[in-house]
């Protein structure tokens, strides 16, 4: 079964004083029904929408220049490719017109050949990210962090246990969330200066609740995964493995 | 006068050297903001004055006495800082606030405007940020088709946001987990 994994937008109580009224929540779901998961009919109805695919290798491959600002998507491609190398998969990565859908996405199905399926970025979704400058470098990373560690779970197999026969995606959720913040703790070691807070900020900064997890739950995730790296200074094998044990432990 | 009648040819001979809609992408409005502020300290070159809309240039004209530089900004120092601090779409086009710190240590908040069609800057104006270092009083473009007024006293192009606050202090991660913020 081919699923595309919704992220969904990410902001909400303190993180609504950095980003305004257009900070907002949602939960966006599928008209068919099914929480955040897609159809696989709809994957290429996903994919028309995509702008230019590329597999960022090393951070000399340029991405779109989407921002705005060259500096940082220079920093962004960077990023990219830290997080391939970092999570040892190697998506397609693209840009795609998610008009108010305001998301990021995975999808285990490659939009280039080769990939290790395809992290695709809202272009809204980005324009909401860059809002406050200050901190938009890490909130884009932490978003990508997110789709790269749903493509760990779909690259090993964890995404069947993760989902399981309910088809509920919080644990994968969970699971991708700990990920992003394995990805934090690791740049915090290599640059102390790294806004790893940043993460929490935009990933566990959703209000309410959601088959993503409230906000709690998703900090909790992400700080796991931040201390895994950063405290326990875990192996990428031992942090899947633990980061697998720590989502499939969460309710709801 | 020899200057103002240069550039007022090259003004005239000028292409736009802005984004239009097709371009405007991966634009950077720090760079010609830098060019202008740096040309209203030094007087020059002309064909920076070529990014300014036709209104706009005869005022700069006017308020300098054809000389298209001022004394005050000139006395704030070479640029040492610029930074992008918000942004607005209106149907002309984009408006960004752009906080420019100078050597002086004084910084100001300039409100640059394009006109997307044309790829000119429209508006222009900026206000002080520290009262300790001010630069000179506000520098106002003639009119302003993004809704603001032409009243030099009064005129609000956008609602500027307050001064970049310390993120880390105000952050719920910060706040929930502090070794993420060491």
């Amino acid at each position: 079964m081919i699923r595309i994994v919704r992220r969904e937008v990410v902001a909400g109580g303190l993180l609504t004083l950095f980003w305004g009224t257009k900070a907002r929540c949602q939960i966006s779901r599928t008209s068919d029904g099914g929480g955040c998961w897609i159809p696989h009919r709809q994957v290429a109805s996903y994919f028309a929408l995509a702008t230019k695919p590329s597999v960022v290798t090393s951070g000399a491959v340029r991405i779109e220049p989407r921002s705005g600002r060259p500096e940082l998507d220079r920093a962004f491609a960077q990023s990219l490719a830290m997080m391939a190398g970092t999570f040892g998969v190697l998506p397609a990565f693209t840009y795609y017109d998610d008009n108010a859908d305001r998301n990021a996405r995975a999808t285990p199905e490659p939009i280039l050949d080769r990939a290790d399926g395809t992290v695709m970025f809202g272009l809204t979704m980005l324009r909401d990210l860059l809002e406050d400058a200050t901190i938009a470098d890490a909130a884009i990373v932490s978003v990508a962090a997110h789709e790269f560690g749903h493509i760990v779970s779909f690259k090993n197999g964890m995404i069947n246990d993760l989902v399981g026969e309910d088809g509920a995606p919080y644990r994968s959720e969970q699971f991708a969330d700990y990920m992003s913040g394995y990805f934090s703790g690791r740049r915090k070691l290599e640059r102390p200066s790294f806004k790893a807070f940043v993460f929490v900020d935009v990933l566990g900064g959703m209000l309410g609740g959601g088959d993503h997890g409230s906000a709690r739950q998703r900090g909790e995730a992400v700080h796991n995964g931040f201390a895994a790296a950063f405290a326990q200074k875990l192996s990428l094998d031992d942090a899947i493995q633990t980061g697998y044990r720590f989502a499939m432990s969460r309710k709801l | 006068m020899r200057l103002i009648k240069r550039m007022m040819l090259s003004f005239l001979m000028s292409a736009s050297v802005l984004p239009t809609a097709a371009s405007a992408q991966g634009f950077d409005p720090r760079v010609p903001l830098a060019q202008i502020v740096q040309a209203f300290q030094i007087c020059g070159p002309p064909a920076v004055y070529q990014m300014l809309s036709p209104q706009l240039f005869q005022i700069v004209a006017a308020q300098t006495g054809g000389r298209g530089c001022y004394v005050d900004i000139a006395a704030a120092g070479a640029i040492t800082g610029m930074q992008v601090i918000d942004q607005r779409e209106f149907p002309v086009g984009p408006v960004y606030a752009i906080r420019v710190t100078h050597q002086s240590g004084a910084s100001a908040d300039w409100f640059v405007g394009f006109n997307r069609s044309t790829g000119r800057i429209e508006m222009l104006t900026y206000q002080n940020v520290f009262a300790q270092n001010p630069l000179p009083s506000v520098l106002n473009g003639p009119t302003n088709p993004l809704g603001g007024s032409t009243n030099p006293g009064n005129r609000q192009p956008i609602d500027p946001k307050p001064p970049a606050p310390d993120t880390s202090k105000q952050s719920q991660g910060c706040n929930l987990y502090p070794d993420m913020c060491k």
